[in-house]
């Protein structure tokens, strides 16, 4: 008997697997579009091993996993990445994408994740981008994009540098799912930007400057469900202010938005406090404003906020809020993420010997 | 029958290490041990000699969060007016005389006349805090070694010439993050950048420095400057910062206890940032929810193993392992005499200070035997 899932938010890609014979259980998990790893454990009678079984698919279930009950749903993922010693020893992701497209498994793919590059924090992606553009063909089932898919262990986020995504929006008209790490030199389009299938679109940064934000308030994107928008600080390119973010506080901006996140802000109280009002909050289920500077001032707009009780999910994770506005929020009916508590007051400085 | 050995303790009496040892000792059906508290050695009450007896096992813990104990160490390795200096939470006094202080002290203890049975012998300890002397014994291990900077500018120039220009640059002897900096240099733009456990303030009588429980980022190079000078002036070396080994949307890295030659408790330390230490906010996470291969935990046994062979005399460990993020082997990055504080963290139903005085209690056995 066989049991797989699959995980998957804005950072990772996952599979696992159990699969149980007698008294022993096979699991195997890694990235999607990876062979993953294998461990096979032995139980003194099957009915410890499917104890075991039952208790790990519970521990996944919480998590998040999801079990895919047919095989075919299963999506064929492939993650590309240039690794900071294979850079030194002078591997570049162009190669590694040329090679990838010349492969059998391309034309299968249909979630491509483009991980770090060689000098991230001084070059852009943009020729493994054209490569890409240029052969649609090689990649007929790409419904999924993530490009930069690296932390600050690899690079900085705000010292990524990105590319110019003009041609990639006609090349690949049946694309879903679009996400862009990095906003350094980042053109996301230099024309209007027009997709009429796009469903998801993630820009994370540490700033997002004024221009791409003009350029995603006056697209058209009229299957677009998901926008997420990492806003930023004023260091690190955000240039705007909140009269640019204000068109998407419209409603049927996006006729089938269901998810707004305007997050990682420096501004999250003005946003919040405008959003409160917004008739966008008409359409939604999920408003994300969370990881930001958010404070009491902003949650009471939202508190005070009749539009509020019609979302499914408010993400305020990360936050300033006072105990006593934390409180308040758990008290609505709607599902409120108000984890990850920041404190400024704390006491910040530590002895030396302390582990 | 075998006449009980004496547990013997070098500590701060009233430090949570002391409380979780007697404890411990406790739960393994021993007499309370008896405690030499630090303050007393160093204030001349008594000679060690005077105290110990042959047979005893001597544990020497941590002499830290004591500040009278501090001062006294740092006038022990030469600091004028130690004894004037104020309480001031985290402050960073003078790491590099500290360390000489330190050394000095373990030295002596080293010098019993006695038969003595250790936990970790003193050497060690002074060994073990040395980061680049411990790195020299360790260094088939650990990262290889980079040049030793006398200052900023000539490690600026250094890091403007590599291709890879990410560096941890750390204080040669500290522990818990102490003066520890993340370095990124940006060879398209020039730009620095770096994440530090440091804060410094200007004050008249120059600046002063401070542990901080926030890592504070640093971009202007004045502040990468003055924070780099600080730390090169008082001794700090300098590794490569290798991506780390990521879980769901942390990166991290092992602290696993070596006791008695054998990998025992395990913890991963999860981080969204460069610095993984658990008073940092950072979480624990259990080691089964990493789901490593079994040939990476045998890699992970190999390298405890040879890193307790490198330290005869010593019973036990805190070992921080890197995983790499490209499936490369785990390196060792540091080894911690006192790393040992990992409360209710639980192996074979042993805590770290049960597992370690079983150890000893199994290693006297046997000689007896």
């Amino acid at each position: 008997m066989k049991h797989y899932f699959e995980y998957q938010d804005s950072k990772s890609y996952k599979f696992w697997q159990v699969e149980i014979e007698a008294n022993t259980l096979n699991v195997k998990y890694g990235k999607i579009g990876t062979a993953g790893q294998e461990k096979i454990s032995s139980f003194d009678t099957p009915e410890k091993a499917q104890k075991e079984m039952e208790k790990l698919i519970s521990e996944k279930t919480k998590k998040g996993y999801v079990e895919k009950t047919d095989a075919s749903a299963k999506k064929v993922a492939r993650r590309i990445g240039v690794s900071y010693d294979e850079a030194e020893e002078g591997k570049t992701l162009l190669e590694k994408v040329t090679a990838f497209l010349d492969s059998s498994q391309a034309t299968e793919v249909e979630s491509l994740v483009i991980a770090a590059w060689e000098e991230a924090f001084d070059n852009g992606p943009q020729e493994s981008l054209d490569l890409l553009i240029a052969n649609p063909g090689k990649l007929p089932q790409l419904k999924e994009l993530f490009v930069g898919d690296m932390d600050s262990e690899e690079c900085e986020i705000s010292w990524i540098t990105q590319a110019d995504y003009t041609n990639l929006f006609a090349a690949f008209p049946a694309l879903e799912r679009l996400h862009i790490k990095g906003s350094k030199d980042l053109i996301l389009s230099s024309q209007p930007l027009k997709h009429e299938h796009l469903k998801a679109l993630t820009i994370e940064c540490g700033g997002l400057p004024k221009e791409a934000i003009e350029k995603i308030a006056t697209a058209h994107l009229p299957n677009l469900e998901y926008l997420q928008l990492y806003i930023g600080v004023d260091e690190y390119g955000f240039d705007g202010k909140i009269d640019d973010l204000r068109p998407f506080m419209q409603k049927g901006l996006f006729p089938k938005l269901k998810h707004l996140g305007l997050v990682d802000s420096e501004i999250a109280n003005e946003i919040a406090i405008e959003i409160a009002q917004a008739s966008v909050l008409e359409q939604l289920e999920t408003l994300d404003l969370s990881m930001g500077t958010l404070s009491d001032e902003g949650g009471r707009a939202l508190l005070d906020s009749s539009k509020i009780a019609g979302l499914k999910k408010l993400d305020l994770h990360y936050h300033y809020l006072s105990n006593d506005m934390v409180k308040e929020f758990k008290k609505l009916s709607i599902l409120v993420d108000v984890t990850d508590q920041q404190d400024t007051e704390d006491e910040w400085r530590y002895p030396a010997v302390t582990e | 029958m075998q006449k009980k050995s004496r547990f013997v303790l070098i500590g701060n009496p009233e430090n949570r290490r002391v409380h979780f040892f007697q404890d411990a000792l406790q739960q393994a059906e021993q007499d309370a041990a008896l405690v030499i508290p630090y303050l007393s050695l160093l204030n001349g009450e008594y000679e060690l000699s005077d105290v110990l007896r042959d047979g005893d096992t001597v544990r020497i813990e941590s002499p830290g969060e004591n500040f009278a104990v501090e001062k006294k160490i740092l006038a022990l390795g030469g600091l004028e007016n130690a004894g004037e200096l104020e309480d001031e939470r985290g402050r960073i006094y003078h790491p590099r005389l500290w360390f000489q202080g330190f050394s000095k002290l373990m030295t002596s203890m080293a010098q019993q006349t006695v038969k003595l049975s250790w936990f970790n012998h003193p050497d060690d300890i002074v060994n073990m805090f040395n980061k680049p002397l411990c790195k020299q014994i360790l260094q088939a291990l650990t990262l290889p070694s980079l040049p030793v900077f006398s200052g900023y500018d000539e490690f600026l120039a250094f890091a403007e010439k590599q291709n890879y220009s990410r560096f941890f640059i750390k204080l040669n002897s500290s522990s818990s993050a102490s003066g520890i900096v993340a370095y990124e240099y940006n060879k398209g733009n020039g730009k620095e950048q770096a994440y530090s456990t440091v804060e410094f303030v200007h004050g008249p009588h120059g600046d002063r420095y401070y542990n901080s429980l926030k890592i504070k980022k640093y971009t202007a190079r004045e502040e990468i400057k003055n924070i780099l000078n600080f730390l090169f002036t008082q001794g700090a070396m300098v590794e490569s910062w290798v991506p780390k080994a990521k879980h769901e949307d942390s990166s991290y890295d092992l602290r696993v206890m070596g006791i008695a030659g054998q990998r025992r408790h395990a913890i991963a330390r999860l981080s969204r940032g460069p610095m993984t230490n658990l008073h940092l906010g950072n979480q624990r996470c259990a080691v089964d929810e990493l789901e490593l291969p079994s040939s990476t935990w045998r890699e992970i046994d190999t390298l405890v193993e040879k890193t307790m062979q490198a330290f005869p005399r010593s019973l036990y460990a805190g070992l921080d392992i890197l995983l790499p993020r490209n499936d490369k082997s785990p390196v060792l990055l540091e080894a911690n005499a006192f790393g040992d504080l990992l409360p209710n963290l639980l192996h074979k139903g042993e805590n770290t200070y049960l597992a370690e005085i079983n150890a000893v209690l199994e290693r006297q056995r046997l000689t007896h035997a």
